[in-house]
């Protein structure tokens, strides 16, 4: 019997391999060798013509034997259905390269999101931020930041007046005025703002945005203006960005500096953008003037400090390559959608 | 303003090339804004005389010109038309090369031979674009390099001086300071007058009038001039510094004034009256015909040059035209005097004259330099017009400026510069900018500004100083040592970006609108009287925003027009009210967002809804809910009148105002031409920052919910939030949350009624909850409609 189950199963095996990948053909044989009437049966019916010593060992190879068919023929079947079931699902396919379904794209405005990003640069230094209003009096936004009537220094801001001594603000430093009234040092401040200059061409806006800084405390010195001031900047446009100081004037702060970056555009060969000098005017700076410290009571021989301010537009314009100031107030989707 | 390198090596003979000059002022704070070539640099080009014009023999357009030099006669064809018997010109001569690359020589010009070529002043590369040959002023000498006329090959350093400096309003004082930077010595010309004339005293008196902002007046009188051209070489400079050339005597004022910083003024002294000259303030009412033409009427603010009969001039600002030094003039007056700047700017500002003259007044001209202009002057008046100086000048100086010397701590300005010095650096430097400067020992100096430096006054001054020629690269960097402390954010900043990060989010683009708009525009939304600029730019932009909208509806005008036709945008900004009783308005930070056109956008797969009032509301109930503040009330009533009166709301927490939404009215619609609705929000963000709270939690419920659902025909003006209410008001512990999930109106309903359909939540948070207590609280429900708003249930 031995010798025959071996040679059923062997012979069961070949016509399974033949077979491997017809369906019916497989289930056919599952019938035919594995059928309540099929041939292996007939080998459980000899098991009880054997001597019992025997019945045990027969029974578990029969057993085995059928297994082994049924696990090939299964796993066949199997590969058969899955090819089918892969093929069939093939043919759902989508187009994935038709655009996905949004809601609508909204994007902040990129003079908003340069203003925040340089916010966020002087929060991370535990500057606090603070504000100011846009309608400020003209003692605010001159006097006391050292710019008398009748100074030479105010035609550098053309301004519009709402009555004698009340205008819209030209710079967010008369918010240097508003803290340092009502903190005492040491204070280190940002403060965000919208400014207004009577000026209006091709580089000029009437309107226009600012970041204003300053610290003050014991010891501040134009060397840490400096050291800010470059950080801020190689954060801002690259690590490895060129900075330069120079001298200046402004009425509130001596001494007073300009800082240039290399020109984004030509990396300091000189072109249209930076009118060929290879440097780029990014922002206005300086040690804070004694007559500012007199104007809000700190004691100048006590307490220095520096203050800078930065234009915004100018700024974003850098950053995403806008070349025309005017774009920034026309507010026309198809440009604020890029940023 | 320009100045001419070669001119400021008239000082400062040993300057560096021109761009590094220019670099060398940019780094120590006067910034060269550019370095432009100028002049000719033509060899083989000389003056010449016109002796003959013909026409060409051969070509209708052009001529045949006999032309003299020192060397004989030449044949010139020319095309020119300028040019008569007896006119000096630019000749190139065969061999000249002229900067655009043209080379000269002999040639024939349609069977003319041609020995040469008159230049015009573009040809030799002194300007963009000329009209005509060059013609030389008469007195010009024949065969001489037109380099020597022009002032040949120069480099003009466009410098911008900050209002500070006033002393580097002038050639001499460039010079100087570019010495004192570079160390190229600094050399003033000596000047000396040939004085040949009567006595100036006999001729004319001046007096300052007590009280008079004049602190020095000096005066000299030169007989018998002849007034005529500048030579070429004067007019260049002049127009290359933008100042047109008059005649050979006011020109001379122009460029001592160019070259030293001192305003001077040339009177006709015929026309000075009595010879006598008063500087006192003007009486009012009195009247002066300055030079340019116009009638002007005086105050007793402004300070007049007088003589006996009245005003002359306006000191500092513009001369007289009848006392004009004309064609007819012989006998000049020559001023050169020192005003207070504050009195001198007023009196532009009021007249509307702003000239060089009170430019530089304004800001502070050096007393000490009259003198000195005023004989360079005198002097080159009678080398360029002729004539005979009277002895002496006469100097009424009313206040010495005596200046004082400024203490100077080193450790101060170690501390304030943050980084080291030593006393003898400074002392150095103090010495290169022309200070009296001494070691007062214990690591103090002591420096005494020179009298042009009138911006140096004290310590600090001195410290930028130092800072500033060192170079500020030469200060190195270093990072402040602060205490850490958290830094604060004023509370509605935050919320207003918060604010911005969810709207962007949910598909507005932000927009920045400038804080004025026109009254048309600012009426659009209503608000009572504005803040108004007094000087705007335009009636555009003529008085303060008092709500965003209007600045919104104009933003979907612009971008309709440019077929952007989805639009959902949002601006946070101030608005602005006037506050009666305070100088300053209110300023109010609001958050806006206008919507219009379809609501997915135009995909492919996108359906064609447009955005309708529910889609407003849905942003602004979710801009609330992000913002902590979702408990507003949207109430019918209180909405500004530029909305639907049907379509909008006042929306309310805690019961007070926080702004509205609504569908722009019809009429407003009409009024910009828009052709489908716009909808429209606005929210005080100080208002929302008051309401929002933190979140705080509430258990999750642990028994199950069990849902019914009621329909029924309503009234249809009874509101959806009074039925929740009164729902919700019948069992607050049992009933969860009620909400809508269909309304209908139109075919089987009555007109006047709409059907709703509400699913209401049951739920217990101890047990759960029997179907008989369920049902029997839903027919409360069902009981509790029809009886308090008469609803039918279906
Ligand atoms: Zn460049």
């Amino acid at each position: 019997m031995k010798e025959r189950l071996e040679l059923l199963a062997k012979e069961a095996e070949r016509a399974i391999e033949a077979a491997a990948s017809d369906k019916d053909a497989l289930l056919q044989l599952k019938a035919r060798y594995l059928g309540r009437k099929g041939e292996f049966s007939g080998f459980l019916k000899e098991l009880a013509a054997l001597p019992a010593e025997d019945r045990k060992a027969a029974g578990e190879a029969i057993n085995q034997a059928k297994t082994r068919l049924e696990d090939a023929i299964a796993i066949l079947i199997g590969g058969i259905e899955g090819r089918w079931k892969e093929a069939a699902l093939a043919k759902e396919r989508l187009d994935v390269t038709l655009p996905g379904r949004t809601m609508p794209l909204g994007k902040r405005h990129p003079v908003m999101q340069v203003m925040e990003e340089i916010q966020e640069v002087f929060f991370g230094l535990g500057f606090d931020i603070a504000e100011g209003p846009e309608i400020e009096l003209d003692s605010y936004n001159f006097e006391k930041l050292n710019i008398p009537k009748d100074h030479p220094a105010r035609e550098m801001q053309d301004t519009f007046y709402v009555s004698s001594d009340v205008l819209l603000r030209t710079h967010t430093s008369p918010v240097q005025i508003r803290v340092m009234e009502n903190k005492r040092p040491p204070v280190r401040v940002i403060a965000p703002g919208t400014v207004f200059r009577r000026d209006s061409d091709v580089t000029h806006s009437p309107m226009f945005h600012q970041v204003e800084g300053f610290m003050v405390d014991k010891g501040v010195s134009f060397a840490n203006l400096k050291a800010v001031l470059a950080d801020f900047l190689r954060t801002f446009f690259g690590r490895d960005t060129g900075v330069r100081f120079r001298p200046s004037f402004f009425p509130f702060t001596e001494p007073s500096a300009e800082a240039d970056i290399r020109c984004v555009l030509c990396k300091g060969a000189g072109c249209r953008v930076c009118k060929g000098s290879g440097w780029l005017e990014i922002l206005g700076a300086g040690m804070i003037h004694p007559e500012v410290f007199r104007s809000v009571g700190y004691d100048y021989e006590e307490y220095s400090g520096f203050a800078f301010g930065l234009g915004v537009e100018r700024i974003a314009m850098l950053k995403y390559g806008i070349d025309d100031l005017r774009l920034l107030f026309e507010n026309d989707l198809r440009f604020l959608k890029q940023f | 303003m320009p100045c001419s390198y070669n001119w400021l090596k008239e000082y400062a003979a040993g300057l560096p090339s021109p761009k590094a000059a220019a670099e060398a002022l940019t780094m120590s704070g006067t910034e060269v804004e550019s370095v432009t070539e100028t002049g000719v640099s033509a060899a083989n080009v000389v003056t010449a005389e016109v002796l003959t014009v013909v026409k060409h023999p051969n070509a209708d357009k052009l001529s045949l010109c006999g032309v003299r030099t020192d060397k004989g006669t030449h044949s010139i064809v020319c095309g020119a038309k300028n040019m008569k018997p007896g006119d000096k010109v630019a000749l190139a001569m065969p061999g000249a090369e002229l900067p655009g690359g043209i080379k000269i020589k002999k040639s024939r010009i349609r069977g003319v031979e041609s020995e040469g070529m008159m230049c015009s002043e573009h040809e030799l590369g002194i300007k963009d674009a000329s009209d005509g040959i060059l013609i030389l002023p008469p007195d010009t000498p024949l065969g001489v390099e037109i380099g020597a006329i022009l002032g040949g090959r120069d480099a003009l350093l466009e410098v911008s001086i900050t209002p500070n400096r006033a002393d580097l309003l002038s050639i001499r004082g460039v010079a100087r300071e570019l010495s004192a930077i570079t160390g190229a010595a600094f050399k003033d010309k000596e000047i000396r007058v040939e004085e040949t004339g009567a006595t100036i005293d006999g001729l004319v008196s001046v007096s300052i009038a007590e009280g008079a902002p004049c602190g020095r007046y000096c005066a000299r009188v030169i007989k018998g001039a002849v007034i005529g051209q500048s030579p070429a070489a004067v007019k260049a400079r002049l127009e290359a510094a933008g100042i047109r050339s008059i005649n050979n005597v006011v020109d001379v004022t122009n460029y001592v004034m160019l070259e030293t910083g001192q305003p001077l003024h040339a009177f006709d002294l015929a026309k000075v009256g009595g010879g006598r000259i008063n500087v006192r303030l003007a009486s009012d009412g009195e009247r002066l015909e300055t030079i340019d033409g116009k009638a002007r009427v005086l105050d007793p603010s402004m300070l007049v040059i007088a003589d006996v009969n009245g005003p002359v001039a306006l000191a500092g600002v513009m001369g007289g035209k009848a006392s004009e030094v004309s064609d007819a003039t012989k006998d000049i007056l020559l001023e050169a005097a020192w005003f207070v700047p504050s009195s001198v700017r007023k009196t532009a500002k009021k007249t509307g004259l702003p000239s060089e003259s009170s430019y530089r007044f304004e800001r502070g001209v050096d007393i000490e330099g009259a003198r000195a202009a005023i004989d360079m002057a005198a002097d080159m008046i009678i080398r360029l017009a002729g004539g005979a100086v009277a002895k002496g000048v006469i100097d009424v100086c009313k206040e010495k400026q005596s200046r004082e010397p400024v203490r100077f701590r080193v450790k101060r300005a170690e501390s304030l510069l943050g980084t080291a010095l030593t006393g003898a650096a400074c002392l150095d430097i103090f010495k290169r900018l022309g200070m009296d400067a001494k070691d007062a020992g214990e690591g103090v100096l002591t420096a005494t500004p020179p009298s042009f430096r009138v911006d140096l006054n004290c310590e600090t001054d001195l410290i930028e100083e130092i800072a500033r020629i060192n170079g500020y690269d030469n200060i190195p960097p270093h990072p402040p040592v602060a205490r850490l402390v958290t830094p604060e954010i004023p509370g509605s900043a935050r919320f207003r970006t918060r604010a911005a990060a969810v709207l962007a989010g949910a598909g507005f683009s932000e927009v920045v609108n400038y804080s004025f708009v026109s009254r048309r525009m600012l009426e659009l939304a209503g608000g009572g009287e504005p803040v108004e600029i007094l000087n705007p730019l335009s009636d555009e932009l003529s008085v303060m925003r008092q709500s965003l909208a209007p600045s919104l509806l104009g933003n979907l005008c612009y971008n309709l027009q440019r077929k952007n036709a989805d639009v959902r945008i949002f601006e946070i900004a101030p608005v602005f009210q006037t506050r009666p009783g305070e100088k300053l308005p209110e300023e109010r930070w609001k958050i806006a967002g206008l919507m219009h056109g379809s609501r997915y956008g135009e995909g492919w797969n996108a359906p064609g809804d447009r955005v309708d009032f529910y889609d407003c509301k849905g942003e602004v109930e979710r801009l609330l809910g992000q913002l902590g503040a979702a408990s507003a009330a949207f109430n019918p009533k209180g909405a500004p009148v530029f909305l639907h009166p049907g379509k909008s709301a006042s929306i309310e927490l805690n019961g007070a105002n926080a702004g509205y939404i609504g569908e722009a009215h019809p009429g407003v619609n009409a009024r910009l031409d828009l052709k489908r609705p716009v909808y429209i929000f606005e929210l005080d963000a100080a208002s929302i920052a008051r309401a929002a709270s933190p979140a705080h939690y509430s258990a999750i419920p642990r028994f199950p919910e069990s849902a019914r659902d009621i329909a029924f025909v309503i009234g249809e003006s009874m509101p959806y939030e009074e039925i929740i209410r009164a729902i919700e008001r019948l069992d607050a512990k049992l009933i969860e949350r009620v909400s809508v999930f269909d309304v209908y109106y139109g075919e089987g309903i009555e007109p006047g009624y709409r059907s709703m359909a509400l699913r209401i939540i049951y739920r217990s948070a101890e047990r759960t909850l029997r179907y008989e207590e369920v049902e029997e609280l839903h027919g409360l429900v069902g009981r509790e409609l029809t009886s308090r708003f008469g609803a039918v249930i279906r």
